[in-house]
Formats: C-alpha cells, structure tokens, sequence
C-alpha cells in the first residue's frame, strides 16, 4: 500500500518526475560532448571520456534519488505530520520505509537503464562487460545511499534544514567522486578523500564492470594506499560498512513527530 | 433454564471500565509545567470534553494519552492499555484527529481514505465514511483543492477510518464557519450514537455546551472545574449580584448568598420595585474560571 502511494505521489508530480529523469542524462551529455577525449592504455586500446561519465552520472544519480530526494521527502513528510499521522495508525512502522526503498529502486533502476540507452545510442559507449559486478555494486550503492537519506532526514533539528543541505552535500560530492571531473585530474589527496564517501565507489565500482582492467591499473589511484587490496572487495567492504552504520544511526535517530511540536 | 447452566452472566449493575483514566499527570518543557497534576476520568461511551483557553495544556494532555509524548509523571489508561506500549494492532482501538495536518496533496480524498483503511483490521467501508464525513462529492478531487472544512473533516475520516473505539478530538473546528461547525458537531453526535467513546478539546464553551456529556475545564496546566456544564454553574455559580434603588440611590452587592441580604433588605423596605438578583452566565463563570486574575 506505501509503495503504491509513493508511486503515486512521486508521479503524479510530472515537472518533478521529468527533471528528475532529466536531469542526470542532459548532465551526461553535456560532459560527454564537452570532455570528448580519450585515455590510451599502454596496449593501444583507447578509453573515452564518456564511458568514464556514464558510470560517474549513474553514482550520481543513484544518490540524488537514494540520498538526496529520501531526506528530502521524508524531512517534509515529518513537517507537514504525514509522519505522525502514519505514527498514530495501524500501519507497520516498516511498511513505510519500504515504500521508501521500492521508488528509490524503481527510480533508480529507469535511470540507470535510460542513461545506458543515451549514452548507446548517442555516444556508442560500450555496454558493461561484467554485468554482476554492474549489478551489485548499483544495488548495494542504492541501499547505502538510501540508509543515508533515511539518516539524514533525522540528522538535523529541522526538516528545512536538512532540505536546504542535502543538494549541496550531492553537487560537492560529485566534484570530487568522478561525476563531474574524472578522479585522475583531482590531487591526489582530494582523491583519498572522495573514496570515504559511497559515491566515489558506486562510480569506482561501475568503471570496473565498464572500463578495461587496464584502467584501473594505469589511471587510477589505490584508495586509501591499499595497492594490496583489490578494489572490488573493497568497494563492497566500505559501502557495506555505509550501509550498517547509516542504517544504525536511521534506526536511533528516526522521529515520527516534528521535534518543536506544540 | 436449566441448572447446569454456567453462571458466567456479570451482574448488570457492573459498570464497565473507562474508557481512559488519568492520574496526577505531569508534563514540564524547559522547566515550565504545562501539565499539572492532571487526574480524569472518561466512561464509555461518553462525550468527554477538555475546555480550556490556548496554551492551557490541552493538547499536550492529549497527545500524552495517544502515546506521542511521555509524561514526567502519574499514570494513563486508554482501554486498559498503557499508551505508551502501543503495538501497531492496538492502534485499530484508538481514533486520532490532530489538529489539522496538511500532507503533500497529489494524492484524492478517496485514494487518501483508502490508504489510512487498507492499514486497519476492520474499516469502515471507504464509500460510507466518505458519506459520513460529508466528502462523497469531493472524493475523487485532489486534497489540494480542499477548502478548510473540507480538510478539516478528511483528518477525521482518517482518524475515525479504523472504526475505533476511542476518538481524541483536538480541536477539530477551529477555523469553520457556522453552518460546517452545526454540520460537524451532528457528526460527532452520530459517532458517539454509534457507541464511540470521545475526548473532545476545544476553547469554544458553545461546542462544549452542545456536545459534552461531561467537562473539566483546564486552566494554566490544572483543571479548575469538572462535572456535567449544569453541576459546574451549580458548584461555581452561587455568588449573585443584588441590586435595589435605596434612599441613598441606586445600590449594588455581589454576594456568595444573597438569601440574607434578601430578607434584610426586604425588612427594612417594604417597598423595593427595582430589585434584582442576578446570578453569572455560564460563559462568565468560565471566563472568570480561566481568567489568569482570579487565580
């Protein structure tokens, strides 16, 4: 029943539905068009730029609707008291975040797949050639994003602000995750710093299944210094350890009622 | 009838427990009490109704008996349940109208109502409720487009959707004009008809007046007065005013009992056309009850 509400909710609003969707995908073009160069791995095969951009805009778009829109939703939710309504209801406490987490996977999901068809059809960038480690690494980035929404929504004493600090939280990230600005032209300590927050994984681990081994090995950094370390295992480590500790927080933190109410 | 038979039958003098009894309730913000040493008693059935001008502790007294505050201190009973240990299935017992919410509203009145029903054990069937509330026209109009009143009576249907056994009612009308308030005052009438017990808030004495079987005015955080309207003009509304034209001119006396001015005026005059005693209104015993001087 909340997943059907939250469909309807999120797509009975079609301006916000379609900047939503279009979004990401005029972003990806635009990067494409613009930074229309190529890396040259020492066996000859050439890199483009935006097959680099695709995996970084589908991390970015995983968190626009998994971080920012959850703790934007549910911050008003809880001001506008459909929170407290719902509190005081028969309703399961958990039925309401799953209807949270099935849009943010279905949203996540079209977007991913439309961004896959733009970046084909319009820039003939290569489809992944590992299409589990596609899929988990989108999968498990999705849930670690969400948690983080869901505990941010309650991180802050008002609704509003946590709002108004949500969208510079995923513009800022992105610069520094490979959304925006492929890692390798970053300091490298600003890349140390990237590889803390999911974002710059989920991108990491959609360049792996996209991009030739040798990428990895020739233009990217070992994050954190861990060159002993082979990045997949450690791209599920941290976002797992994302994932669990937004998750407690979520559950600690989680507030059914605007904290001033009367 | 056969002796066999089990004797099981409870004895039909036996009340049935309240609906909610509250004891020594206390509740404190920043060191400011707001609740102060709160004790009611709700019976079954009843139209209970908490009188009291803004920022009197009314709401917080209710939202502590829905389970959404903890109090500081004493003790709640809402159905035999402690309401702070409310588990989703008990929540079906409980109606709850807050003061007005006002949801993101892409979403029509029916799809809203059915929503609030596809959570409840046994619903009210979403077609009658709507009836019920007043809201078939708009059922399938968007909440966006209610007009106060209109929304005012969706929160009641979601409140009121689970069929519940018990109904808080803060201040549900606020902000109507006349002729919404008569309409959802017979709503409120019906309900109870129906056997719902209702706690109702309110700072208007008429809704009081009209609805409640039973009342504690409450005032700073304390209830100064409590009983059925007529016991509290009764207990609070013996002093009366005593006016006469005397030879020293026109004279006026406000005493607890006028008995004894009576009979001592009437002896020394025989002859007194313009007395007069008049005893408060209803609505200036409440307004000197609430009123922060006479404290």
């Amino acid at each position: 029943m909340r997943t059907r509400v939250e469909m309807l909710q999120f797509y009975r609003e079609p301006l916000q539905v379609f900047f939503g969707f279009a979004f990401p995908i005029v972003l990806f073009a635009i990067f494409a068009t613009i930074f229309d160069q190529s890396w040259t791995m020492p066996d000859g095969t050439e890199v483009k730029t935006s097959t680099y951009y695709l995996a970084g805009m589908i991390a970015a778009a995983v968190m626009t609707s998994g971080f920012q829109s959850t703790a934007e939703i549910i911050a008003t939710e809880r001001d506008d008291r459909t929170l407290r309504r719902l509190a005081v209801s028969p309703m399961p406490r958990s039925a309401y975040l799953l209807g949270k987490v099935v849009l943010v996977l279905i949203n996540t999901t079209l977007q991913t797949a439309l961004l896959l068809v733009v970046a084909r059809m319009l820039f003939d960038v290569p489809m992944p050639h590992q299409v589990l480690t596609f899929a988990w690494v989108l999968l498990l980035g999705t849930a670690a994003a969400t948690a983080a929404g869901v505990a941010f929504a309650s991180a802050l004493p008002s609704g509003r602000a946590a709002i108004a600090a949500a969208t510079p939280i995923t513009v800022v990230l992105s610069f520094f995750s490979g959304s925006y600005i492929p890692m390798s032209e970053l300091p490298t300590w600003l890349q140390h710093l990237g590889y803390v927050f999911p974002q710059a994984w989920i991108a990491r681990g959609l360049r792996v299944s996209l991009l030739p081994e040798q990428f990895g090995q020739e233009i990217e950094i070992a994050p954190f210094g861990l060159s002993d370390m082979p990045v997949l295992p450690l791209a599920a480590l941290v976002l797992t350890a994302w994932l669990v500790v937004m998750l407690v927080l979520a559950r600690t933190t989680f507030r059914w009622s605007p904290r001033d109410a009367g | 009838m056969t002796s066999t038979s089990p004797q099981t039958t409870p004895l039909p003098t036996e009340m049935p427990p309240p609906a909610l009894t509250v004891s020594r309730l206390t509740k404190s913000y920043a060191g400011r009490r707001v609740v102060d040493d709160i004790s009611l008693t709700v019976p079954r059935g009843w139209i209970f109704g908490l009188l009291g001008p803004n920022g009197a502790g009314k709401t917080t007294t209710i939202e502590m008996c829905e389970g959404l505050r903890r109090p500081d201190a004493g003790t709640i009973d809402v159905l035999g349940m402690d309401p702070q240990r409310l588990c989703e299935k008990d929540r079906n017992r409980l109606g709850i109208v807050a003061q007005s919410g006002s949801e993101r509203a892409s979403l029509t009145v029916r799809e809203m109502v059915a929503q609030y029903a596809a959570y409840c054990e046994d619903p009210w069937d979403v077609t009658e409720l709507l009836a019920a509330t007043g809201l078939a026209e708009k059922a399938a109009s968007r909440i966006a487009t209610l007009s106060g009143g209109q929304r005012r009576r969706l929160d009641v249907a979601l409140g009121i959707v689970a069929q519940p056994e018990l109904v808080f009612l803060d201040e549900p009308t606020t902000g109507f004009d006349p002729a919404a308030r008569r309409e959802f005052w017979e709503l409120v009438r019906s309900l109870r008809d129906l056997g719902t017990t209702i706690v109702l808030t309110s700072h208007y004495l008429d809704e009081i007046e009209y609805l409640a079987d039973s009342v504690a005015v409450i005032r700073a955080g304390r209830i100064v007065a409590e009983g059925t309207l007529s016991q509290i003009h009764r207990t609070h509304g013996d002093s009366a005013t005593v006016s006469w034209t005397g030879p020293d001119g026109p004279q006026r006396r406000t005493v607890p009992d006028p008995d004894p001015l009576l009979r001592e005026l009437l002896a020394a005059h025989p002859h007194l056309p313009d007395l007069e005693v008049r005893r408060p209104s209803l609505e200036e015993i409440y307004l000197d009850l609430v009123s922060e001087e006479s404290r």
